[in-house]
This record gives structure tokens, sequence and C-alpha cells, in this order.
């Protein structure tokens, strides 16, 4: 007999025997049939600690209803209690109107309530389980730590999105620790704990969690997430800061955005702090690189594939990047390197909100942001034929220019300072310093390679240096050997003002406060293109008396 | 090289109580002597270290002794102007501008005063970037400076001259004549030029003092308060300030025989159910959450009132009192090894390794 069959029966039974049915665990209701009053039930079931066999009551000088405080307004006329040994389980049967013959009743009903607990246990213990599963379900993407459940057959059962992003069920299963005995295991990049779970004796599998946080970390990464997200951008050049009050008012819109910069400016950093700034950021943010897949793969890739669309395609098709950021922003980097025939499949995307898997005969809805973001001049590829027009006004509805490094001159020794505090720390290394006569080369230095290149000389120079100081001698060569040639390098053109006459060195300054301007930070950029400091052009301004 | 006028004395106080990182003084008198200052239609030009000439040369000038016995005294600034008068005849050099020793609240105020009286221009740096109990705890002294020659006011208005080469001597030689003569002095010394103070010194505390102050002053609530510090402390030579704890005062512990005091939090709204323990000595300098270390010094570690949302010294803390606690990272050349070994958590006493805010919270500080 199924649960609902078992259900029916109870039923018939409470109607048969015209009571009410009530049958509880721990005090809790598990299940009721015939006019329960709930009220009664459950202060009458209270009572079940108290017995340990089948009890009878027909009035209320049972001892029973001694201690109940309902006794006053009580409506029942008999109860048939009936634990079941060994269980915190019972039944009660419950009459409104006096129960004329009960003879042979008790036994039976003591032999319907056994079967009866059986069921009822089995399905409340289903039930707790996909409770409990629900529970892990949640609760895991909020721990701010991978988290893995396997069974003892190896077998997946849970893991939340920081293990899957950090593969940690590979790292897992390749690892060494996965019998049944607690672990740590310091792997390089996901360090993890094993923690055995047994029932009994039995060994039922192992929860895996990573360990790279300790409370108040996985605290404040909570809190970070909260908070702004452009405010963990290093920078505070305005040229930057203008592009961070554009991205903050735009992220909370759908519109589509270009982020235009040179290489290593940051973009990616930006896309994501846009998504983490709009109402999208509890979806997926997916970053596709549209120089770095082969053309023939980036449409697949992009818009995904049905079964059997060609050679090679996986059972059951595979969903696309566009697809897989539906609810999400899907970040296109290096945009003016897509394929033209598949800009014309993006434009249809950007404009009909829906796209075609590759061997798809229908078309499905998305919602998706999308932000571009390209080093390349599109303006002179749409000359060249190379980057269509039409999608280009459709993705620059919001532009924003990302400004060099070398123009945000006061950055350069925030940033220098930023990276060198964190690969220290990653380094296990003591803090240090760089000596002016470095300082003063990066601060004049081009950065062609904007702040990923800086970031990879501090990782440089803070691995080489041992001492408290980061000197010349720290930092890559190609640097090292720039360094060195723009010291042997005839006098920057500043320096020839001393061998110009006095009227000439005065139009000169005149004309660069023309073309920069009065400004502290005029005056800065004055003394980096004449390459000399800005207390020296301050002397030969006074001197000049300008 | 900016103008500084009387809307920057507030700012720079609680700047300067936040950089105090638990000590500084009272500063009421100072603020009245710059209002009285500036409302006579002066102004001072804060000039950044960028700006000083390699071949001029520069004075330091501070005030000295116990924070609490500041408000006794009638600070009027000439003593300042005496001093540098006196310190450039000695050495024969003409300053070209005047730089604060200590990045707090009583140092900032008083070298602006005396820079605006003396009509110097005022170097936006100083020797400590935030507070610290003695003169060898100075990037001077970091990076071997000579302290030949310098000058003392005493309380009386007696002027003491010291020609020490080593600044641990001079300290000696000033605590000694301060404990003497009523506990606080007026200090000038450190002559050096343009080009070795651009070396040493921690640029542009002024600006970020004013510019923490103004945070301060415009925040609506904690969490306001924090957000209008990130972009303010994480754009700077510092590091972003992290909010530590927050909690009420339960007790506070005076170990006279040792000097340190001991201060209990207990958690409230994200941090219920947690203790909080800090110890001080003068500043605030090792924070402990549920006994694990939560901050060190050189890291500022700083109480902020709930109730009034301003930094307060930790002299001003009572039981009872809603405070939230702020860390934020100290300049990197405060922390080399170098450094640890001038100004870290074993030169306080404490025999343990320093660990920086940033390495307990990575996470917070580069995810």
């Amino acid at each position: 007999m199924d649960r609902k069959g078992f259900e029916l029966l109870l039923k018939k039974t409470a109607d048969f025997l015209s009571c009410s049915v009530v049958i509880m665990k721990d005090g809790h209701l598990l299940g009721n049939w015939g006019n329960t009053d709930r009220q009664f039930a459950g202060n009458c079931i209270k009572n079940f600690d108290l017995i340990n066999h089948p009890v009878i009551i027909s009035d209320q000088s049972h001892f029973l209803c001694e201690k109940c405080k309902n006794k006053p307004v009580c409506s029942l006329k008999r109860e048939f209690y009936v634990p079941v040994a060994g269980k915190q389980f019972g039944a009660a049967f419950q009459w409104a109107a006096p129960v004329v013959n009960t003879d042979g009743l008790l036994s039976f009903l003591e032999e319907l309530v056994k079967s009866a607990v059986e069921l009822l246990e089995a399905v409340h213990n289903e039930k707790e389980k996909e409770f409990l599963h629900q529970v892990v379900c949640r609760q895991g993407e909020w721990i701010n730590r991978g988290l893995l459940m396997v069974s003892a057959e190896e077998e997946l059962l849970y893991h939340n999105t920081l293990a899957r992003n950090n593969h940690m069920m590979d790292t897992y299963l390749n690892s060494i620790a996965k019998s049944s005995e607690s672990h740590n295991v310091g792997m390089s990049d996901v360090p993890f704990s094993v923690i055995p779970i047994h029932c009994g004796k039995e060994f039922m599998g192992n929860l895996v969690v990573s360990q790279s946080q300790n409370s108040a970390e996985a605290e404040w990464q909570q809190r970070v997430q909260n908070e702004k997200p452009f405010q963990y951008i290093v920078g505070r050049d305005a040229s930057l800061t203008n592009c961070i009050s554009i991205a903050e008012q735009v992220s909370y819109t759908n519109s589509t955005i270009l982020i235009r910069g040179e290489s290593g400016t940051g973009k990616e950093r930006f896309a994501y702090a846009i998504h983490q700034n709009s109402y999208r950021k509890d979806r997926p943010f997916v970053a596709i690189n549209c120089a770095a897949i082969p053309e023939s793969l980036l449409e697949s890739e992009l818009f995904g594939y049905e079964e059997g669309s060609f050679t090679g395609a996986k059972r059951g098709g595979k969903k696309g990047k566009i697809e897989m950021a539906d609810g999400g922003t899907l970040f296109l980097d290096e945009i003016g390197d897509m394929p033209p025939a598949l800009q014309a499949k993006l434009l249809r995307v950007l404009q009909n909100k829906k796209i075609e898997r590759i061997g798809s005969v229908g078309s499905v809805s998305i919602d998706v942001r999308i932000i571009c973001a390209t080093n390349r001049n599109l303006e002179d590829l749409i000359k060249q034929n190379r980057f269509r027009e039409d999608l280009f006004y459709r993705i620059n509805v919001i532009p924003i220019y990302l400004p060099p490094l070398r123009t945000r001159y006061e950055d350069i020794v925030l940033l220098l300072h930023y990276y060198t505090r964190k690969y220290c720390v990653l380094m296990q290394k003591d803090f240090k310093t760089f000596s002016p006569e470095l300082l003063e080369q990066l601060k004049q230095y081009e950065w062609k390679g904007n702040v990923r290149e800086l970031e990879n000389i501090v990782e440089y120079s803070v691995m080489m240096c041992s001492k408290d100081e980061i000197t010349f001698e720290h930092i890559p060569a190609y640097l090292q050997k720039r360094f060195h040639q723009t010291a042997e390098a005839s006098p920057p053109s500043g320096d020839g003002i001393k061998n110009i006459s006095l009227p000439q060195a005065k139009q000169e300054l005149n004309r660069l406060l023309e073309q920069y301007g009065h400004s502290t930070e005029a005056k800065r950029e004055i003394a980096a293109h004449m390459g000399v400091s800005l207390a020296t052009l301050y002397r030969r301004l006074k001197k000049y008396g300008m | 090289m900016k103008k500084i006028d009387r809307s920057w004395i507030m700012p720079l106080i609680y700047g300067g109580l936040f950089l105090g990182s638990g000590g500084g003084g009272k500063s009421d008198i100072l603020r009245m002597a710059l209002e009285r200052f500036f409302d006579s239609g002066k102004t001072v030009t804060l000039i950044s270290p960028d700006e000083l000439e390699d071949d001029s040369y520069y004075f330091t000038t501070a005030m000295m002794g116990s924070t609490e016995l500041t408000e006794e005294y009638f600070i009027s600034g000439q003593e300042g102007v005496g001093l540098i008068r006196h310190l450039s005849g000695l050495t024969g050099y003409t300053p070209q501008g005047i730089m604060g020793i200590e990045g707090i609240t009583i140092n900032i105020l008083y070298t602006m005063l005396v820079a605006g009286l003396a009509d110097l221009p005022l170097i936006d740096g100083d020797s400590m970037g935030r507070a610290f109990p003695e003169l060898q705890m100075t990037t001077m002294h970091l990076h071997n400076l000579s302290s030949n020659p310098a000058v003392l006011y005493d309380s009386s208005g007696n002027l003491h001259e010291f020609h020490e080469e080593d600044t641990f001597l001079l300290e000696l030689g000033i605590r000694k004549i301060l404990f003497e003569n009523g506990g606080v002095g007026y200090f000038a010394g450190f002559v050096n030029s343009g080009k070795l103070f651009k070396q040493i010194i921690i640029p542009n505390t002024l600006s970020f003092c004013s510019e923490i102050g103004e945070a301060f002053i415009h925040s609506k609530s904690s969490q306001d308060l924090v957000q209008r510090l990130l972009p303010v402390t994480r754009n700077s030579l510092y590091g972003s300030c992290i909010q530590l704890f927050c909690g009420v005062v339960q007790d506070i512990q005076h170990v006279q025989k040792l000097n340190w005091n001991r201060i209990h939090l207990k958690g409230k709204n994200e941090f219920n159910g947690e203790s909080f323990t800090i110890l001080v000595h003068n500043e605030n300098l090792i924070a402990f959450r549920e006994n694990k270390i939560a901050a060190m010094v050189p890291d500022i570690i700083t109480f902020v009132d709930l109730n009034t949302l301003k930094p307060v010294q930790n002299n001003d803390i009572y039981p009872e009192m809603e405070v939230m606690v702020v860390g934020m990272p100290a300049p990197l050349v405060l922390r080399t090894q170098k450094a640890l070994n001038i100004v870290g958590p074993q030169c306080f006493g404490y025999k343990s390794r320093y660990q920086s805010l940033e390495e307990i919270y990575f996470d917070y500080y580069f995810s």
C-alpha cells in the first residue's frame, strides 16, 4: 500500500469510527484525519512521554487530563492513546461524542498505528532530506568557501559556485586525500579540508571545504560584495574618476556599453565592476575574448549548437556564452577582432534579443546586458570594411574611454604602492619601498602596457628584492636597459632651455603654459614634458619672472 | 601649491585625530589661535614635496610632551617663530618652508600656525605619517639624518640648544628637560635640504588628513562614514580603511607599572556576541578580536564615537560608550623590516611578529 492508499484507509477509519486521528512525533503533527481539534490534539499528544502502553481515556478524571490546561473547555469524550514502543511517535483517536462499543477496537487501532507510523516516518524522512538538501544548496552559496559533497562512490552530490569556479572536484579527485580520515590538503591554489561523514560505522562520503579564508576574511569578503565595486578601483586621476562616475551611472541601466582603452588599462575589471554594481550582479558575468578564440570556434562558443549540427558536436548540444549569460552580463573583449560574419549575427542578437543555436530551427529569447571592449580604432576598421558600421552604432551607446596610465601621473605611485603591498603579502616577504631614483624614473616611464605592465614589474621586483628598498637592479632587464638608455641619451628638451637665450626660454615656457595651463597639475605635466622636476620648473618660472 | 584658509581647520582636526591612532592632545587653544590668524585675512601656503627646491633648506617644528597638559598652556605660535629664527642663526640657513614631524591634530595645527606667523610655506607631509611617542620614530631617524642642531623652548620659556647627532640622545635630552619643566615644550630642528627632504618625507599627509576629516564631517551613519573613507584611503599611500569592530566599551584596565591600558569592547550589530580588546600605550597599538590579532602598530587603529561619528582619542573613551574601531594600513615606508625595528610592535614591548592588515584581511584588500 502506498502513502496515499494508507492515508485513505486512515480517513475511512476515522469516518467509520466517527473520530479524529492524530499522528505526532516529538509533539509535532505528522498527519491528521477526521475532524481534528488541533488545539486539543496538540495538548494531549504532549503527554506521550508519560505513557508507554495504549491508554483509553473515558472521562476527565484520568491523570493525563489532570495535567491538561484545556481541561475546563475540552469537548473530547473519549480518547485512545497509542504510543509506538521505542519511538517518539504516537497516535491519538479522539471522539467528540460518547462511544458505545469499543470491544476489540483497541488492538485493531494499535496495529493500524504501527503501520501508519512506519509509513509516515519514511515520508517525513524524505521531506526532511529534501529540506536539508535545500538548506545546503542555499547556505552553500553564502559561506564564501568552495564546498563539495561527495558520496562514498565519489559521485558529486553537491557543489557551490565557488567550488565550481575553482574546479575543486577535479582537484579533489586528483588528490590523494580521498580516504575516510580528516585531511588538510594544501594544493597550490585551492587548499581544502576533507571531512569524512559517517552514519554509524558506515562511511557515507566526504565534505570538502576550501580553506582560503578565515571567518573574518569571509565576513569582509561578504561585505566587499555588498559595497560599491567601483570603490575598489585604484586611482584618483580626474580622467579615471570621470570614467568611474559615468560607469556608475549607467550600471543601473541595460544600455550597451563600449569600453575603449589601450591594452592593460583595466577594461575587464571595469566591465565586472559595472556588472557588480547592477541589478544583474547575482546573475552570471560571462567574459569572452573574441581575439583569443579561433574564428571557426567563436560562433559555437557564442551561440551554442544543437545535437548533431556538425561532426564532433556533443550529444544534447551545448549552450553558448550568450545563453549562459542569460539574466546577467556578457562581456565581449576585443570586439574589433570579431569576424564580419559573426558581427552580423551579433547585431541580430542586439536587435531582437533572441539567439539561434547552430543547427537550430527556432530561436531562444535572452535577457543579456552586453558590454564590449576594444583597444582598436573601430572607426578606422569601419573605413577598412573590417567592422560593421551598424554594429558599431549598436554597441557604441555608452562609450567609456579609459585613460592610459602615462596620463595618470598621480596614480602611478599609488598603483606601485598598491601592488607592492599585494605581492609582498602574497609572497610572504617584508614590505618594501622604491628608491627615490627608481621611483622618479618609473613616474616618467611611458607605461605602454599600462596597469598590467606596472603590476608585472612590481611582482617581478618584489620577487627579486630581498632588501627593504627596490632599486634598479631588481627591475626587469628590459626596463633596466630602457632606463640606462634614457640616462645616456641626449639631455631632454627642457635642459636645452639652459643653452638657449633668455627670451627664447621664456617664450618656450610661455608656449607650454598656454598649451597645458597654469594649475599645479598642468605644471607637473610641463615638467614631465621638459624632463625636469617640478621644483626645477618652479625655479625657472621664478627666474624668468613668470 | 595651495592656499590654506579657515575652512581647513575642522577637517584637519578630525583627520588628525584619525591618524592619531588614539593619541593626540587637546586642540581647542590651537584651533582658536588659527581662527584668529585666518580671520585677520591671512592664509598659509601649502606646498607639495615635489615643489621643494633641491638646494634650499627647510626646518621642522613640533609640540612635545604630555598631550594631557597641552590645554594648560597658552600657545601663541610665536614660540615656534622664535625657535626658527634661533635655528636659522645657528645653522646659517634661511628656511624656505616648515614641515611638521607628526601627523596628528595638535602637531598639524601647531606647525600650520607657526608657518603662518613666520610667513613660510608649509610642507604637505611629515616624518611619522601618524602619531608616535618618540623622536626616533621618524623617517629622519630611519634614514640616519643628523639631529644636530635642534632647539627647544620649555613651558617656562627657557631656550635649550641640542647638538646631538643621534636622535635617541636628542630624545633623552628633551625628555629630561620636559620632565623638569612642566611636561610640555616646543621644538625645532632637523634642518635639511629640499633634495634630502623629498626623499624622506611621507608625502601629502596634510591633504590626506583634510580629505579624511571631510569624510567625518559629512558622514550620516557609520556605514556612510566607511563608504566615504574607503575611496579616500584606498587612493592614498596608506591603503583602504577597514571596520575592525563595532561595540560597546565594557571596561578600561590600567596596568600602571607597564604603562599599558587595556580597553575591552563587547560586540554589537554584526559583531554581536564577540569580544574585542585594544592594548594602548599612548596610542592604540594592538587589537585582538576574539583573542586573535586584528591589527598591529604601525597600522592605524582608531576609535570612532558612534553617537557623534567622529574619531576619538583613547583618553576620551569611557565605559558604555558605543564605538566603531577602524583600521588603516600605515604607509610602506613605516613597515619595511628596518622601520619595524623602530616602530613595530616589538618596539613597544609586544614580542611578536608584525602582522599587517593586508595579511590578516587579504581578500578584503586584494579581491
